[in-house]
């Protein structure tokens, strides 16, 4: 992938070989694990942005758990506003930006990028387009939706990063 | 020998549902494969055979999704339990028995699936989502689920079959060299 010579950290080339039996949840088996240097908690990205983050390794495969699951959590930014909030997964195959206050100006069209707050993902990284927003009269936060920029149904190829996992996320998996 | 035909099923199911499905874009909504064995298993089998198998099943599925650790071998049993006392109070006719079995188990399952997400991350549900997937499955158990347990059945009586048949003969073969 020609997309690897551009990352500045070491990265590991992986293929999807499977993917979540049930579709409730969203996770993708990879072919390479510990004993390639994957470890639980990197990150996983391809050329269009992030994938997701390893969560289970074995010798020779890892579970990814990718952004669109509910389960999963990145730390990002509206790219043009800067406004700070936490995409979640959500059961349709999109994301939500939660916690992202009403003050700050979010359109539809914005571009959401990860943080790197969160000490997983790489600060820049593209997640997706803001496809939808909704300002109540009334509460502190809007309610954002993000399409990711990955097609997740044709998932094929995915790097992994090495990063070097801090002790206590280490500890807490 | 009829372990051999589980692990076989079990495996073959498993490969079927996590690297060949996915990439045939119709059925991404198709209820779980290995659901529909433990259905099987419930119907036809006896408890003392199947729970070991249904617990291997859940176990190996477990490990490939990201759903909570042991949801899937929970959700089967259940399963495998629900099927079990259906099939003794369900009074219809033949024609329709195995397909009201079935989409129940599938439902069923769903159900335990629903409940658990509800209660780890409330409020994640999109409920017309949520609604859209369950029909969709329910649908697919009722056209094709009945005709996955029917040859389920067959397979299982003809490695049956063909086991017997080479055991016989190697029984005979040591006869005849005595």
């Amino acid at each position: 992938m020609a997309f690897k010579t551009t990352l500045l950290s070491r990265s590991i080339t992986a293929e999807v070989v499977g993917k979540d039996p049930s579709s409730w949840y969203q996770a993708i088996i990879i072919n390479k694990g510990s004993e390639d240097g994957v470890q639980r908690g990197m990150p996983v990205v391809v050329p269009e942005g992030i994938a997701g983050q390893v969560t289970d390794t074995s010798s020779r495969y890892s579970k990814v758990m990718l952004i669109i699951d509910r389960n999963s959590a990145v730390d990002a930014l509206v790219q043009r506003t800067r406004a700070r909030g936490l995409i979640k997964g959500e059961s349709s195959g999109r994301c939500v930006f939660n916690y992202v206050l009403r003050k700050n100006e979010v359109t539809v069209g914005d571009k959401i990028v990860a943080s790197g707050l969160d000490g997983v993902f790489p600060k820049g990284f593209h997640i997706g387009d803001v496809t939808g927003v909704v300002r109540r009269v009334a509460g502190i936060f809007q309610e954002v939706t993000v399409t990711p920029y990955i097609d997740f149904e044709k998932l094929e190829e995915v790097l992994v990063i090495q990063t070097s996992p801090k002790p206590e996320f280490a500890n807490q998996q | 020998m009829t372990y051999g035909f589980y692990l076989l099923a079990c495996l073959f199911l498993i490969v079927l549902q996590t690297a060949v499905m996915p990439t045939i874009p119709v059925l991404d909504r198709f209820f779980d494969l290995p659901a529909v064995f433990v259905i099987y298993l419930g119907l036809f089998r006896p408890i003392r055979e199947c729970l070991p198998v249904t617990i291997v099943l859940g176990i190996i599925a477990d490990n490939l999704s990201g759903a909570p650790f042991m949801l899937y071998t929970t959700s089967f049993i259940w399963l495998y339990l629900g099927v079990y006392w259906l099939k003794g109070v369900l009074q219809v006719g033949m024609r329709f028995r195995l397909p009201l079995i079935v989409s129940a188990g599938v439902l069923l399952e769903n159900i335990i699936f629903i409940v658990t997400v509800g209660l780890l991350e409330p409020g994640s549900q999109s409920p017309v989502a949520t609604a859209g997937t369950v029909i969709t499955q329910l649908l697919w158990a009722f056209i094709i689920g009945p005709f996955l347990v029917i040859g389920f059945k067959y397979s299982h009586n003809f490695w049956d079959k063909l086991l017997g048949e080479v055991l016989i003969k190697r029984t005979d073969l040591t006869e005849l060299e005595k």
